[in-house]
């Protein structure tokens, strides 16, 4: 950790933010809850360079609801999350994975641009965001182009964010009547990486029909994937156990996880199944209410 | 590298450190400002034995640094019990009267996170509970007594037993 923070900068708004990493030359490491930053600079995993602390800049704090989206700015942490009724009722998937991630002292500080940013194909936010249809906003001196989130990412922790941008915010459709679900398992419930997880956003229709669905899978790939062989399956079809069924069959045999740390390739494709069929039950259960 | 000079409210009194940029609100804590009741574990968010509040939320302070604190209010174990009968919180008490320490090690973290959950959750069932601290490990206890006092708190603050000082 010692040589890794060469200096810290505290920039008060974004547009000095902006300048700033427009102007900066050699490494520089974006500081926000410092849940996944600090936990790296101390297993020696950051070069040293300059580290810019965003967490004060409010401008990139709140969940603002518009006609046609809610916006999520950067800062916005899993708490905040968990404490957003609107987001309970309109992001359940989000809602979800923020809930169940890390523990207290995590949730407080752990906020979604950091979570994104940090790309890991085991990031809980990042399926539900799929799920949701998520965009990220980048910003720069040069202006602010809008990524889709399935397009942000190209690797395990690599992502196409430029060194003079930032996220300022993301955006989720709103979507009358659709309801969300994320699972995950772990090594235990609190603290743990997923090993595998799956998130799930659809419209069903009064009969339980499938009228759109976006189901994404964690921990099973270099980044997060969607499943677009199971969103095509559920298409039109009436939601029931059978289905389910089938649904996370096609998941399971569609990835090719890899054998690491925390699982292996076997266990993931089992489990794979599994959370996408009881995702999908949770949907069910929260369209009935 | 050079040092920074760090301002903030420590259990109610203001506060300044010279730190160096790395470190952590941890180590501004315990080695500048000599409150060594907040304990350094694992170093990376998994103990909770660092847990302090910040402005007024549970945080692991070995993932917080010292320069991300200026101008912030921080409550630890040592001013927990500010404004309650005897200096000491609730959650404090009923660890003394029940006696759910051991070697000692985990417990100002699991008061503070215990403290944070009961005033949140006033109403928080055991499972709820176990949810709200699971952020704090305990190598000793088996937590049974551990959960047996926060519930203890938790009931005597909701009857209106223990009440802060006016
Ligand atoms: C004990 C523990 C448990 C955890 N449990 C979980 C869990 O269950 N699920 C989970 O998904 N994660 C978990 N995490 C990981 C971590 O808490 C999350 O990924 C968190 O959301 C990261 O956010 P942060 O604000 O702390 O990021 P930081 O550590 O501050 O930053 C992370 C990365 O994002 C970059 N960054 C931050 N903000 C921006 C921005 N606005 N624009 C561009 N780049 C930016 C930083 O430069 C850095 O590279 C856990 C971590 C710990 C220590
Ligand atoms: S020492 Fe901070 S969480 Fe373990
Ligand atoms: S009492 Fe020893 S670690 Fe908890």
């Amino acid at each position: 950790m010692i040589g890794t923070v060469q200096r810290i900068l505290r920039p008060k708004s974004v547009d000095e933010l902006l300048s700033t990493l427009a102007e900066l030359q050699g490494p520089r490491h974006l500081l926000a809850g410092g849940t996944d930053i600090l936990v790296k600079a101390k297993d020696g995993k950051v070069a040293p360079g300059t580290w810019i602390d965003v967490w004060p800049l409010d401008e990139l704090r709140g969940v603002t609801a518009h006609d046609d989206r809610i916006d999520l700015g950067a800062n916005v942490t899993m708490t905040d999350v968990e404490r957003s009724p609107l987001l309970r009722a309109e992001a359940r998937a989000l809602w979800d994975a923020c809930y169940e991630a890390g523990a207290v002292q995590i949730r407080n500080r752990a906020t979604l641009g950091g979570n994104v940013a940090n790309a890991s194909p085991a990031g809980d936010s990042i399926p539900a965001l799929y799920s949701l249809g998520a965009t990220v906003h980048l910003r720069s001196v040069r202006g602010e182009r809008a990524v889709p989130i399935e397009a942000l990412f190209t690797g395990p922790g690599k992502t196409v964010i430029a060194p003079d941008e930032a996220i300022v915010r993301l955006s989720l459709p709103r979507v009358r009547g659709a309801v969300g679900a994320f699972l995950r398992l772990g090594q235990r419930k609190a603290q743990a990486i997923s090993k595998v997880s799956a998130a799930a956003t659809a419209t069903l229709g009064a009969d339980l029909t499938v009228e759109a669905a976006r189901v994404a899978l964690g921990a099973v790939a270099p980044t997060v994937v969607r499943a677009p062989e199971v969103e095509r399956l559920l298409a039109g079809r009436a939601l029931e156990p059978g289905l389910m069924a089938e649904a996370g069959e096609l998941a399971a045999s569609g990835v090719t996880p890899i054998t690491d740390v925390r699982s292996t390739k076997v266990y993931r494709r089992e489990m794979v199944a599994v959370v996408v069929r009881r995702a999908l039950a949770s949907l069910v259960d929260r369209r009935r209410g | 590298m050079s040092e920074i000079d760090v301002g903030l409210e420590v259990n109610g009194e203001q506060v300044r450190a010279r730190c160096q940029p790395h470190d952590t609100l941890l180590a501004l804590l315990r080695y500048r400002l000599g409150l060594t009741g907040t304990k350094e574990g694992c170093g990376e968010g998994e103990c909770g034995a660092c847990t302090v509040f910040m402005d007024g939320e549970a945080v692991d302070s070995c993932l917080v640094l010292a320069a991300q604190c200026e101008g912030r209010q921080v409550t630890t174990i040592e001013g927990l019990g500010r404004g309650w009968p005897d200096g000491l919180h609730p959650v404090q008490k009923a660890f003394m009267e029940t006696g759910a320490v051991q070697c000692g090690f985990c417990i100002p973290g699991i008061i503070m996170s215990a403290a944070d959950a009961i005033t949140r959750r006033s109403d928080a069932a055991r499972e709820e509970v176990r949810r709200l601290v699971a952020g704090n490990l305990c190598r000793c206890t088996g937590y049974t007594k551990i959960f047996d006092a926060i519930e203890l708190a938790r009931d005597r603050v909701a009857r209106g037993e223990v009440r802060p000082e006016a």
